[in-house]
Parts: C-alpha cells; sequence; structure tokens
C-alpha cells in the first residue's frame, strides 16, 4: 500500500522529484516551480473569450454595465481559484495494488481518498495513477468525498508486458467548481508491482525434456494416489480407501494400498544472451515467447506436483514446488532481462558458484 | 435535496433571469414579452420524462432552425434588426429549456442566460436589469457548480455501472441521490455571491473608466414627448396627464427640514411666438451653438460656483432633446457622463426664444445643474422693437369679438402687469379645466374655447392668454415645460413626471423682462401622482434606487472615480495625522522603518502559519489518530482473513467483509456466527468511528485464537 497525502499534514514520502540530488540551479527552480498545474476546459475557453470580449466592450464603449459584468466574470474566475485550492488540500491518497498481476489478464488497482478537512467536502476528484515511463491513463474519479472520511475507487489494468510496474505517484486533479480550469497537483506515492508473464494452458505430455524423477528409490505405501496393491482391511484404516468392488464378503473388507506421492524435477533453461550489445527484434520476440512458454510450462508442472528448476544461460537459478507455488518462477521470469554476450562473459561466476536469481522484490502490501 | 431537481430549479432560474434582463429592456413589444413569458414558463414546466420522446427532439433540431428562417424573413420584409436579434436570442432559450437533456445543454442554457445578460447592458441598463444582475450573482456560482458536476457524473459514471458493494451508480440514481447536495452546500455557494458581489464592486470600482467610445452600444429608446417639437398642435399636450413616468430628478437647495411633498415647480422647455390659429410654432428655427465655457453655458452670466444656488437635474431621455430649466436660471453646467478619450460632453444649442437643446453620443439622459439667479441680478435686456412686433401677431382667423372680451377683462387696468393679471384671473376663475376638451375638434379651437365649450387643458389656457393679451398689444409668447414635482424622501429629490407636461404664457413687461403667467386654474392641473399611502412609499423607494443606480453604477464616469479616489486618500491623510501612525510616518526614514517592520512582521506571520501547518497539533493530529485507529482496524480484519483461510473458506477478493460473514453463516458454517461478530466489530472500527482500546484488541485477538482452534476439534477429516 503506498499513499501520499496533499499540504497538511506533511507528506509522509519526499515530494515528487525525479532528480533526488538536484543541483544548486536545480533546486532554485523548483523553488520557482507552481505548486499547482492549470489547465484550461473547453468550457473555460469560451469563459475566458466572453470575459474578453465584455472587457473590450466595456472599454470601447465606457458602458458601465460592461464594466459591471466584466467585474463578476473575474470575481467568478478568483472564487474558481480559491474554492478548487479548497477542494484540492487536504487530501490523502492511497494506492492497494493487487498481489500479483500477469499480462493479458485484468487486475484491479483500489485508489482510496481520505479528506481530512473537517467541515469542507472535496468535490469532483480526480486521481491519475501515475506509472514510471508511461502514459498517465489510468484515472478514478470521486464525485463527493465528505469531511473526515474516505472513499474508494478503482481501475481496471490489463497489463501488456511483463516486468516491473513502478507506480511512483498520483496526480489529483479537479475542475471544480465551475469546470474552467483543471487545476492539478502531482503527489509522489511509490509502489511496485511485478507483471507476471502470461500463462497459457498447456497439456503436459509424458516425454517432457528435462523431466527426471525426483525421489524415485523410495516407492512404498503412502498416500499418493497411485494404487500400490490390495489387502485386507484392517482396524485404523481408512474407510474411505476400501475397495468395495472386491469387497463383496461381509467383514473381509478389501482395502486398497496406496504408494508414496513421488515427485518429479523438472529443470527448464532459458537462454538469456543475446547476440551483440543489443537485442534485435526478431530476438527479443523469441525472448518473450521462451519466457512464456516457459512460464506455462512451470505452471502446469507445478499443477501436476512436479518440482520446476529454471536455470538461465547466465547462471541464474530459481526453483519452485508445490508448497511454494508458481510464484519464485514467475516473479523470476518476470523481472529477467536479456544479457549481452559480452556482459555474459565478463560477469561469468565461477564454475562451482551458482548465481542466484535476481533480488525478489517485496510483495507490495494489500 | 435531491441533485438533479437543485440543479434543475438553479438553472431555470438563471435562465429566467437572462430573459427577464432582455424582457425588461423593452425591446420585445408587448404580445412578444407576453410569449416568452408563457413559452419559458412552459418550457420550465416541461415534464423532465418528456425529454426523451422523439418528437421533442426532432423539435429541438427543427425549432432553432424555423426561428432563424423566420426573423430573417421579417429581417428581409424591413424588420428593426435589433428587436429581431432580442426575440431571437429569447426565443432560442425557450426552446433549449423546453428540449434540454443533459449537462450539455444545460451548460448551454447557462451561457444563453449569460448572453442575454450581457445584451441586457446595452439594451436596457434600468433598475430593473441591477435586480436581474443582483439575482444573477446570487444564483449563479449554485447553477454553475451543479451544471459541473452534472457533467462530470455524466462523463464518468457508465449507464449501468454498480460500486465495490453492488450498488449501481449510474447517472439517474446520482441525479436523485439526496447525499450529494445538502443545505449546506446550497447556502454556501448562494453565500458565495457575497464575495462575489464585493469583488465585483471593488473592480467596477478601480477599473479605469477611460472609455474610447470606438463602438457605441448604447441603445435606448428616448421617450418621445408632445410639446417640445418646432410645432405643438392645440390639443396635444392633455394626452400625458395621466402618465405617471419619470421625466426628470431635481435636487433643490435650501430645502426645509421638512420638505413640501409637493411643489410647483415650473421647468421651462421651449417658447413658441406664432400662433396660426391651430399650432404655435417659431418664426426663427435657427439654432446657434450656446455660450460654452468647459461644460459651464452662459445664459445670462457664467456661474460662479462658490456663490449662486445650484439646482441638479437629473433628465430622463426624451424626443426632442430639450434642457428644462426654471425661470431664475442664470446659467447651467453639464455634467458629462464618462470621459470618454475620444467624443466629448454634450453640444448644446439655443434656440430663438430661449430653449436649450443637447445633442449626445449616448442617449441616456443628461445630468446638468442649474444656477439660479440671485437678488441683486441685473435687470434683463430689453426688448428689441424689431422682435416686439413678433410677439403681438395674431392670427388671421382671429375675430373682433376675442378683442372685445379681452378690452371687457382688462378694464380698469393701468398697466400691462395688471392687464395681464386681470386675464389671467378671469381664466381661472371662470373656465373649466378638462382634458376632454371638444375644442380641439373645431376649426378654431381657442374661440370655441373661449366663448362656447369653455373648458380645456393647459395649452387653451395659455393659447388664450397670449392671444388675448396681444390683443390688447401686450408681447406674449406660449411655453410649455413642466409644471409640478413630488417630493422622494428617500432619494431627496423632487420627481417630475410625464403627466407634469405643461403650457403657460410668458408676458414681457416693461423693466421685468419676459413673466410667467400660468392661467390654467391650478386645482384642476395640479399633478395627479400620489404621496401617500404604501403605493406611493413603494414607489418612492423603487425611484430613489433607480436614481442612484443610474447615477452612481450607470452614471459612474472618471470624475466620480477621481473623486473617490481623493476622498480615500483624505480620509488617510485624516487619520495619517490623528493618529499616532501618522506621527511614525512623517519622515521617510521613520516610513522606512514601519514598511520594514511590517514586513518583517508579514515573514514571521507567514513563518507561523507554516509551521503550524507542518507542526501537528491536537487538532491537527486528529486525522492523524483518526487514520491510525482505522489502520489498526484494517490488521484486526486481515489476521481474521488469515483465520478463515486456515478454516478452509477464505474471503474472495471481490466480496465485501460483512457480504462473506453473512455468506458463511447462510450455509452454517461452524464459525460463522463468531466471524460475523468479529466482522461487524471490524466495521465498527474501520468506518463507523468506533475506537478500539487496548483491551477490545487483545480480547478480539483472543477470539481470534480460539476461532482457529475451534474447528481443529470439530473439524472432520479431510476426504
Amino acid at each position: 500500500m503506498a499513499r501520499a497525502r496533499s499540504n497538511h499534514p506533511p507528506l509522509p514520502q519526499p515530494a515528487l522529484d525525479r532528480n533526488p540530488n538536484p543541483t544548486r540551479l536545480g533546486r532554485v527552480l523548483r523553488w520557482f516551480r507552481p505548486p499547482r498545474r492549470l489547465k484550461l476546459t473547453r468550457e473555460g475557453k469560451y469563459f475566458i473569450g466572453i470575459t474578453f470580449g465584455v472587457g473590450f466592450a466595456a472599454i470601447n464603449t465606457g458602458n458601465n454595465l460592461l464594466y459591471l459584468l466584466l467585474g463578476m466574470l473575474l470575481s467568478l474566475i478568483v472564487v474558481s481559484g480559491v474554492m478548487s485550492e479548497m477542494s484540492l488540500r487536504h487530501l490523502t491518497v492511497v494506492r492497494r495494488l493487487p498481489p500479483r498481476a500477469q499480462v493479458g489478464r485484468p487486475h484491479l488497482v483500489e485508489i482510496e481518498v481520505y479528506n481530512h478537512k473537517t467541515r469542507v467536502p472535496s468535490y469532483a476528484i480526480e486521481i491519475e495513477d501515475l506509472r514510471a515511463g508511461q502514459p498517465a491513463d489510468k484515472r478514478c474519479f470521486f464525485l463527493k468525498i465528505s469531511p473526515q472520511s474516505a472513499q474508494v475507487a478503482a481501475y481496471r489494468r490489463n497489463p501488456g508486458r511483463r516486468g516491473r510496474d513502478r507506480h511512483i505517484g498520483f496526480r489529483v486533479a479537479t475542475r471544480f467548481p465551475f469546470g474552467l480550469f483543471e487545476k492539478s497537483r502531482e503527489l509522489s506515492a511509490d509502489g511496485d508491482l511485478i507483471i507476471y508473464p502470461a500463462v497459457d494452458p498447456i497439456r503436459l505430455s509424458s516425454d517432457q525434456g528435462g523431466v527426471k524423477l525426483g525421489l524415485d528409490g523410495n516407492l512404498g505405501r503412502g498416500h499418493g494416489d497411485e494404487i500400490l496393491g490390495v489387502r485386507p482391511k484392517r482396524d485404523g484404516d481408512d474407510p474411505r480407501d476400501v475397495y468395495w468392488p472386491k469387497s463383496t464378503v461381509p467383514e473381509q473388507e478389501v482395502y486398497r494400498e496406496r504408494a508414496r506421492e513421488t515427485r518429479r524435477d523438472v529443470d527448464l533453461h532459458l537462454d538469456s544472451i543475446h547476440p551483440g550489445d543489443t537485442p534485435d527484434d526478431a530476438w527479443s520476440e523469441r525472448f518473450e515467447r521462451r519466457i512464456r512458454d516457459l512460464a506455462s510450462r512451470s505452471v502446469a508442472h507445478l499443477k501436476r506436483g512436479d518440482t520446476v528448476s529454471l536455470r538461465t544461460s547466465t547462471g541464474e537459478r530459481v526453483r519452485a514446488g508445490v508448497t511454494h507455488g508458481a510464484d519464485p518462477i514467475l516473479r523470476f521470469l518476470a523481472l529477467i532481462e536479456p544479457t549481452a554476450a559480452s556482459r555474459a562473459r565478463t560477469e561469468a561466476p565461477p564454475p562451482n558458484l551458482p548465481r542466484r536469481a535476481p533480488e525478489q522484490p517485496a510483495r507490495p502490501a494489500a | 435535496m435531491r441533485f438533479g431537481l437543485i440543479h434543475r430549479i438553479m438553472t431555470d432560474a438563471l435562465a429566467g433571469l437572462g430573459l427577464l434582463a432582455l424582457v425588461t429592456s423593452g425591446e420585445l413589444n408587448r404580445w412578444m414579452t407576453l410569449l416568452v413569458v408563457l413559452g419559458a414558463v412552459g418550457a420550465i414546466a416541461l415534464p423532465e420524462r418528456w425529454q426523451d420522446r422523439p418528437w421533442l427532439r426532432q423539435a429541438a433540431v427543427i425549432a432553432p432552425l424555423s426561428l432563424l428562417a423566420a426573423q430573417l424573413s421579417r429581417l428581409f420584409l424591413g424588420g428593426n434588426v435589433l428587436p429581431l436579434a432580442v426575440e431571437f436570442a429569447a426565443g432560442l432559450q425557450v426552446v433549449r429549456l423546453a428540449t434540454r437533456r443533459g449537462a450539455a445543454h444545460d451548460q448551454q442554457v447557462i451561457v444563453l442566460a449569460l448572453l442575454h445578460l450581457i445584451a441586457g447592458t446595452v439594451l436596457g441598463g434600468g433598475l430593473a436589469y441591477g435586480l436581474c444582475f443582483l439575482g444573477f450573482l446570487v444564483v449563479a456560482p449554485g447553477a454553475l457548480v451543479l451544471s459541473h458536476l452534472r457533467r462530470e457524473v455524466e462523463g464518468n459514471y457508465r449507464q449501468g455501472a454498480r460500486d465495490r458493494t453492488g450498488l449501481p451508480v449510474d447517472v439517474p440514481r446520482i441525479l436523485r441521490s439526496r447525499r450529494v447536495i445538502g443545505k449546506q452546500f446550497l447556502v454556501t455557494t448562494c453565500l458565495l455571491s457575497i464575495p462575489i458581489f464585493f469583488f465585483t464592486a471593488l473592480l467596477f470600482l478601480l477599473f479605469p473608466r477611460v472609455g474610447l467610445s470606438l463602438l457605441l452600444l448604447n441603445h435606448s429608446r428616448p421617450e418621445r414627448m408632445i410639446g417640445f417639437s418646432d410645432r405643438v398642435d392645440l390639443g396635444g399636450v392633455g394626452k400625458l396627464r395621466s402618465d405617471p413616468t419619470i421625466a426628470m430628478r431635481v435636487e433643490i437647495p435650501d430645502l426645509p427640514e421638512e420638505p413640501p411633498p409637493r411643489l410647483a415647480l415650473y421647468l421651462r422647455g421651449t417658447a413658441f411666438d406664432a400662433y396660426d390659429g391651430r399650432a404655435w410654432s417659431r418664426t426663427t428655427t435657427q439654432r446657434t451653438t450656446a455660450d460654452t465655457s468647459g461644460t459651464s453655458i452662459r445664459l445670462r452670466r457664467f456661474p460662479h460656483p462658490a456663490v449662486d444656488r445650484k439646482m441638479t437635474i437629473d433628465l430622463e431621455p426624451i424626443e426632442p432633446p430639450v434642457l428644462f430649466l426654471p425661470p431664475d436660471a442664470v446659467a447651467l453646467r453639464i455634467s458629462p457622463r464618462g470621459t470618454p478619450l475620444l467624443g466629448g460632453a454634450p453640444s448644446v444649442l439655443a434656440g430663438p426664444e430661449g430653449e436649450l437643446k443637447y445633442a449626445s453620443l449616448e442617449d441616456r439622459g443628461i445630468r446638468y445643474e442649474v444656477y439660479l439667479a440671485g437678488p441683486d441680478e441685473p435687470p434683463p435686456p430689453a426688448l428689441a422693437p424689431t422682435d416686439r412686433s413678433r410677439y403681438l401677431t395674431l392670427p388671421r382667423n382671429v375675430t373682433p369679438r376675442v378683442g372685445e372680451l379681452a378690452r371687457t377683462w382688462a378694464r380698469g387696468a393701468t398697466n400691462d402687469r395688471e392687464i395681464a393679471r386681470r386675464i389671467e384671473a378671469r381664466l381661472r376663475n371662470d373656465y373649466r379645466y378638462d382634458l376632454e376638451s371638444p375644442s380641439g375638434t373645431d376649426h378654431n379651437p381657442l374661440e370655441h374655447f373661449l366663448f362656447e365649450s369653455q373648458r380645456g387643458h393647459c395649452e387653451y389656457y395659455s393659447t388664450a392668454m397670449a392671444v388675448l393679451l396681444r390683443t390688447m398689444g401686450v408681447p406674449t409668447r406660449n411655453v410649455t415645460g413642466f409644471m409640478g414635482g413630488t417630493y422622494n424622501r428617500f432619494g431627496r429629490f423632487y420627481a417630475v413626471r410625464q403627466g407634469d407636461a405643461h403650457s403657460w404664457v410668458e408676458v414681457y413687461l416693461q423693466g421685468a423682462g419676459w413673466t410667467r403667467f400660468d392661467p390654467t386654474p391650478p386645482a384642476d392641473a395640479a399633478p395627479r401622482s400620489e404621496i401617500s399611502g404604501v403605493l406611493a412609499f413603494m414607489r418612492d423607494i423603487v425611484e430613489a434606487a433607480a436614481q442612484r443606480w443610474s447615477r452612481h453604477v450607470v452614471g459612474y464616469d472618471m470624475k466620480q472615480q477621481v473623486s473617490l479616489f481623493r476622498s480615500a486618500r483624505e480620509r488617510y491623510s485624516a487619520l495619517k495625522s490623528n493618529s499616532r501612525l501618522g506621527g511614525a510616518l512623517s519622515s521617510p526614514r521613520r516610513t522606512a522603518a514601519v514598511v520594514a517592520g511590517a514586513l518583517l512582521l508579514g515573514l514571521a506571520l507567514g513563518w507561523w502559519l507554516k509551521r503550524r501547518r507542518t507542526t501537528p497539533t491536537a487538532g491537527g493530529s486528529q486525522p492523524r489518530e483518526a487514520e491510525r485507529a482505522a489502520q489498526q482496524a484494517v490488521e484486526l480484519y486481515r489476521a481474521l482473513e488469515s483465520v478463515m483461510s486456515e478454516l478452509g473458506t477464505p474471503r474472495p477478493a471481490a466480496t465485501p467483509p460483512l457480504a462473506h460473514a453473512r455468506a458463511l453463516r447462510q450455509i452454517g458454517h461452524a464459525g460463522s456466527s463468531e466471524i460475523l461478530g468479529l466482522t461487524q466489530i471490524y466495521l465498527s472500527a474501520r468506518f463507523g468511528g468506533v475506537e478500539l482500546d487496548e483491551g477490545q484488541r487483545r480480547d478480539y485477538l483472543q477470539r481470534l485464537r480460539v476461532l482457529r482452534e475451534q474447528p481443529r476439534q470439530a473439524r472432520p477429516r479431510a476426504a
């Protein structure tokens, strides 16, 4: 959960600034940067046009009633500025990201706005969720946020590519009260969401490459799905495993003995080294397709109960089993980036020291 | 209050005010006014559900086009542009009101109302317009806010959308909602008119009045008045007697503490020297530019503002534009409205009989000060012998019996004044005042009046006296103007109305010059306007307000502006000299010190305010406390969610907590009662403002532990 707050009390996080260490000139410029951005709406353009027209006519005719009207129009502009400021102030914005998201599967991002004002409601607040390097196209609208209360809205997003989705803040805007201007301010609120690669439903064949049986030598009785054999039922046996077709004689029920569950280890490999300094489009496309394929296969194996190990050609490795679910592998695949061949050679680890998977990002709080 | 209903009322009110500004301009004739009013009422009363009907939607397209075609046709047939344009603007608003659908159309209604208000500044501008403007100030903020909110609602909520709890959030539901707009909201938006009013007034006062007069948009229709043109037919003025419209407002100097409610104030407009037996006219019609010095105009001499008594006259626009003066006026000074850089003060032309006419770029009437003769004024110049004959000329149709009547009435009189008094007295006493005199239709109205009907109005009396005196060799001329004046206690002026139009006689007396005689019976000719009662009281209030509106708003000019600034500066100087602050600012060094001190104080205040904003205080920490309590409640519920997951009943992300707990209860889950209880505690702490103390939180966690253990004992073996 990430939050940002406008004005009072102070921001829990530093104000939005792309450059954390600005130069002196940058600091001076930032000091002069207006805290609000103002944009004319279409209605506002008409209004300003009418105001200019009335002013022009007033000066050219000396008609005092036109001066009076001009005063009223200018007063409305001033009041609009004051009221929009009142509406924008003392708001806390909180973002709630889902625990996981996947390419091609829509997810909801919740935005909660809390109005800290004691008496004045905030009207027509529009929150735009800002993401690093991506256009701000997701907005939530709040018609009225009563004083000392919160409103929650959510927007739906369908990620198009895997990777780390960095939410950097909010743009809080309002066109209240008259819709003449759109006043906005930006608030910083970091939040990361890992977008997993898309997973397609696939059917695993029996001769999957890289499959080996783990714990194969330990066959014996257990609670697996496989039937090991039948025997007469004894006290303490689970009545659900009585083999009824063979239990026709009273008091001589036949019991199915189950085999111990075996687990297969599946090793998957990803070639993450691209030729040259930058990967060409065709290679990138193949790489992404391979990632998608690996993700799909990993999930299918994990659903079947296999343990999946994934290695890359640069030596990175990740492993997941039924107890952990697919998250480790999907997160790994979400964040992996191709490495240039030249860098891969210089950064290659010693043969006996396996490389670790990329740093697992902290899961955003729900 | 329902959002949609309030929005509709406010928009309708704004549209009504705009239409009122147009209608009160007087540009629309009576039938068109009635049509517009009825149309607007019908459009407003149209049920909202009808607005989706196909025929109304077709009307929304066809009606404006038809109206445009009709007005264009009338224009090509010779109609006047301005009334046609006003009718079109009003009609367009009526059509829009009737066929509006959604916020965009409501915004069009508001824009049209604003345009109507702008048009009203040029077309009308009277007190009615001022009231419309005030109403606009009160209603406009609310209407604009609601219109914008509705626009936002329509733009942001899809039809059929639902919120997280499953309730519909579509537009009709929000428009029916009573939670969006409360009384407080309405009061606040209406109270916004107060700062808007003051800011408007401030801007109005401070805008420099440097009108270029490149565009003359002022438009008013002066009242055409009979009796002040170059030819006056006998019997025309009488029709004005019942008209209560104000012609001018007169402020008279040296009034007693309780001014008389009525005054027989003679204000001379024009005079005629030639009577042809049917109508009065002038022998010489040539006019010359009045002898002026700046804005002062010489009648007998230039004014001495410090010495002369001054009468101020606010003259409404009339046609022809005649200046009205009391008989003892010696000079006057025009108060120009506005100070246009290009243009100038009205020009004044003097006629041969002492009448004055003005020509101005604007038709909003004129304000002037009349300087009155003192006791030691030099005698007027003698009448030249060449001019004397003009004032003795008799019409051809005068029979000898008129002269005989004059001689009979003047028998025994020794001088011209005596002759005039006797004839005046006979006419006053022996004849009857009648507005419907039959003499007007006779071929010789004067003799019919004198010998047959013996009744008539002021024109008959003045004509009769003038002709009778001329038969006696006394020079006379017929004068038209106003006689009367009703005191307005609120405006402290005498209101002279159209009904006070009057006609009298000026007789040239040797040594005294032109002297006024009024042969009309005074009792019957007295003004008919009421001076007491509720109606008179209300009329006085309205007329005083109209005068102030006209003088201080419509007539606010650079002179008043400079005077205002000067007055403010003088008051500031007086304050400075009377206070310690004045002593402190007496030298530049001290002034600098005071300014520096004020700056420091301002900086310190700003720093303190900023610090106050950033430092948590008791009041300021309240939201933070509430937020922390809410956060703790969320943590508790997360723990409950964890237990529910262990029990195999996790809450789906799309299901609200309470709905999930109730669903568990419905399926008869073993721990559902406890889960429901714990969920309700969470909800009351998270959204109900209930703050959980440490003991309650501990108890909550303890119940969670019990809940987690309980199903293990009771849980059947998993299949």
